[in-house]
């Protein structure tokens, strides 16, 4: 049974190296004659056999023997178990293909082809990289979407993105989200868990009550800004052609209050706990992702 | 023996000398010197290397030549003991060759693909070597082609009285003595042997050299296996002079560092005595043989009388491939042995044998080594 995991193994070495494409040859015909009921003429399981039995009983005769005595047994279990885990790397990879982790849209547990676990990172009102807490299923069934800033860009695709300024894993998707922001109703919501600065929201919801246009210059120039504070934001308006008067009147109505808070409850009963936090048609992904999961998810 | 010291420290329990010997640091050392020093060619370029090339080769050709009690143009350097059998087997004009059943591949292979027919003299019960049917058997061949003594399990045959029989039945001999000329004392002359063949790799000299010894007025008869370069006196388009014995035997360019080399691995052995280096292998032999007797599931191939069987133990233990054990043995105690069939299929197929773990010892090896090896192949076979 050893021949079967060496063949898969030095198959996959022989890809790249000549010595190895000789063992598979080797372990090839070890399972092909033993499948037909023949002794393995190359020695290749005697050997692999002798070779693990000695350096087990280097160190442990007792354990060594028992290997020796149950060899084939163990093969079996590790051919079980090597199938098992060829299985899970396949739906890992499955995975990682569409959504850019392991294991689906919003978990967050460590994948072999993410190993830093960049993908699944998001922001959470708790601290900058919490990733450990899941609150309710995000869905946007039933939800306004009216309530946040609207693209140009209209077609049958609806992305919903949320972020928040200051986050660095916001900052890290925002280029992929301003590439899909021209071909889909893209929304924008601003849930700022970093800083409660409240004022910042409704300056940019000032923004786009004046002029949709510029709205979006701002919003890329806020991206790419690395203090963060109204002031700061307010500048940038101002460079980008806003009048400053317009938009200190603006945030302090009442109005803004109430959108900024009907905007966070909305985000809120939409079951967000970090960001970034992207619906595509409706689908939810959690954390900065390549651009082909969520392209995957565009009709 | 103590000659630890002359050897390079290799960390492993080394008994696999019947496949090929360790060398001592001055064969190594006078290798080294001719890369060094003069690597040349011999016997064409008459420059100073070239001629200190050709001397050094003279040299150690003559020290074969004592070392075998021959004449200096009676020994030729092949590749190794096989070629020397091809040369023998392909410039000879033959029609019947007898040869014994545990003969090595080298001296099977060489006649079945001329087309001779091949006599087999079988073994004794105990595999040592039936001279009944041996004078049986002779008579009509037109050589006696056996091992002295076998790889397989050691069993020295008595070439002494095969070469009497042989000749008082008109019928020529030639000797395999890869295995014996690393033991034994052969004097050619006292032997009256026609032809003997031996490897350097076997007697603590270098890999890639061989000797083909045969009588003066045989090698006359003995036709070119392979020409070329040196082989011949002068040529043109059409034909060509042969030159004298040894040259007309050794084409193209030899292998300068492994003969001279060669000659400096026989003055060491000779230093040392070959009847020295008999009485301690088979002393080894004989403790080891002992104490492996014991283990449960021990079977020995061959003579239990270790005397018999020069530096071989050659065995299997029940229930076990043998090639596992030898593995075992290299990974858990880094003790090298050879295993399998030894290069003599024909016997092993015809008794039905997988193969052999073929413990080969030498003058290097120790008691203590002996003990760790029966501890060893103890433990496997409780396995």
């Amino acid at each position: 049974m050893i021949c079967v995991i060496a063949l898969i193994i030095f198959s996959i070495l022989g890809i790249f190296s000549a010595t190895h494409r000789k063992l598979a040859a080797e372990a090839f015909d070890c399972v092909f004659r033993k499948s037909t009921g023949r002794k393995c003429a190359s020695g290749m399981d005697v050997r692999i056999k002798s070779k693990i039995t000695g350096t087990f009983m280097k160190f442990s005769p007792k354990f060594g023997k028992i290997i020796y005595r149950h060899f084939e047994l163990a093969s079996w279990i590790f051919v079980i178990l090597f199938i098992v885990t060829t299985a899970y790397l396949g739906f890992g990879a499955y995975n990682f293909y569409l959504y850019g982790n392991c294991y689906g849209p919003t978990d967050t547990g460590f994948c072999v082809f993410d190993p830093s676990g960049h993908n699944s990172q998001f922001t959470t009102e708790e601290s900058c990289s919490g990733n450990d807490e899941i609150y309710d299923s995000l869905s946007l069934a039933g939800k306004d979407l009216s309530l946040f800033t609207k693209s140009s860009g209209n077609s049958g695709n609806i992305v919903f993105f949320v972020g928040c300024f200051d986050c660095q894993y916001t900052k890290e998707i925002y280029p992929v989200m301003k590439g899909l922001r021209n071909k889909t109703t893209f929304y924008f919501g601003h849930f700022p868990v970093n800083h409660a600065d409240d004022n910042v929201t409704k300056l940019t919801n000032c923004a786009y009550y004046y002029d949709e246009e510029k709205y979006w210059d701002l919003i890329d120039s806020i991206f790419e800004l690395n203090t963060y504070d109204f002031q700061s934001i307010l500048d940038l308006a101002v460079v980008e052609g806003y009048v400053e008067k317009d938009l200190t009147f603006c945030v302090a109505k009442e109005g803004s209050q109430k959108l900024y808070d009907e905007q966070i409850e909305e985000m809120k009963s939409m079951g967000i706990y970090g960001t970034p936090t992207v619906f595509v048609n409706g689908e939810a992904i959690v954390g900065p992702k390549p651009l082909r999961v969520y392209e995957r998810l565009l009709r | 023996m103590n000659v630890e010291k002359d050897f390079p420290k290799l960390n492993v329990i080394y008994v696999d000398s019947a496949c090929m010997s360790l060398r001592p640091l001055c064969v190594i050392d006078k290798m080294n010197e001719y890369y060094i020093s003069y690597p040349s060619c011999g016997g064409r370029s008459h420059h100073q290397l070239g001629e200190k090339v050709q001397s050094e080769v003279e040299k150690a050709r003559k020290k074969v030549a004592k070392f075998f009690g021959a004449k200096t143009d009676e020994i030729i350097f092949t590749k190794n003991a096989t070629e020397g059998i091809n040369v023998v087997a392909n410039g000879l004009n033959l029609k019947k060759v007898l040869i014994s059943d545990k003969e090595h591949n080298s001296n099977l292979i060489p006649w079945l693909k001329k087309g001779v027919k091949v006599v087999v003299c079988k073994s004794n019960e105990d595999n040592t070597f039936d001279l009944k049917e041996f004078e049986n058997k002779v008579k009509g061949v037109d050589l006696v082609s056996v091992v002295w003594t076998s790889n397989l399990d050691g069993v020295t045959n008595p070439v002494k009285e095969i070469i009497k029989i042989a000749h008082k039945n008109s019928v020529r001999v030639l000797v395999d003595a890869a295995q014996a000329a690393a033991h034994k004392d052969i004097n050619v002359k006292k032997l009256d042997v026609d032809f003997l063949v031996c490897s350097a790799h076997k007697m603590c000299g270098p890999s890639g050299v061989g000797v083909l010894y045969g009588k003066k007025h045989l090698l006359e008869e003995v036709g070119s296996f392979i020409v070329g370069g040196d082989t011949v006196k002068n040529s043109n388009y059409t034909n060509f002079i042969f030159e004298d014995i040894p040259k007309r035997f050794e084409a193209g360019l030899q292998n300068y560092p492994g003969i001279i080399g060669f000659g400096v691995a026989i003055d060491y052995l000779s230093k040392i005595g070959l009847s020295k280096i008999e009485k301690h292998v088979v002393a080894l032999n004989e403790y080891l043989t002992a104490k492996l007797s014991k283990i449960k599931g021990f079977e020995l191939i061959g003579p239990q009388s270790a005397e018999q069987r020069s530096g071989i133990i050659s065995f299997n233990l029940k229930g076990k491939d043998p090639h596992e054990v030898a593995l075992l043995l290299d990974s858990i105690a880094n003790i090298c042995v050879r295993s399998g069939q030894h290069c003599v299929h024909s016997w092993f197929n015809a008794h039905k044998l997988d193969g052999s773990v073929r413990i080969s010892l030498y003058f290097y090896n120790t008691f203590e080594e002996c003990e760790k090896i029966y501890e060893e192949v103890k433990k496997i076979s409780e396995l």
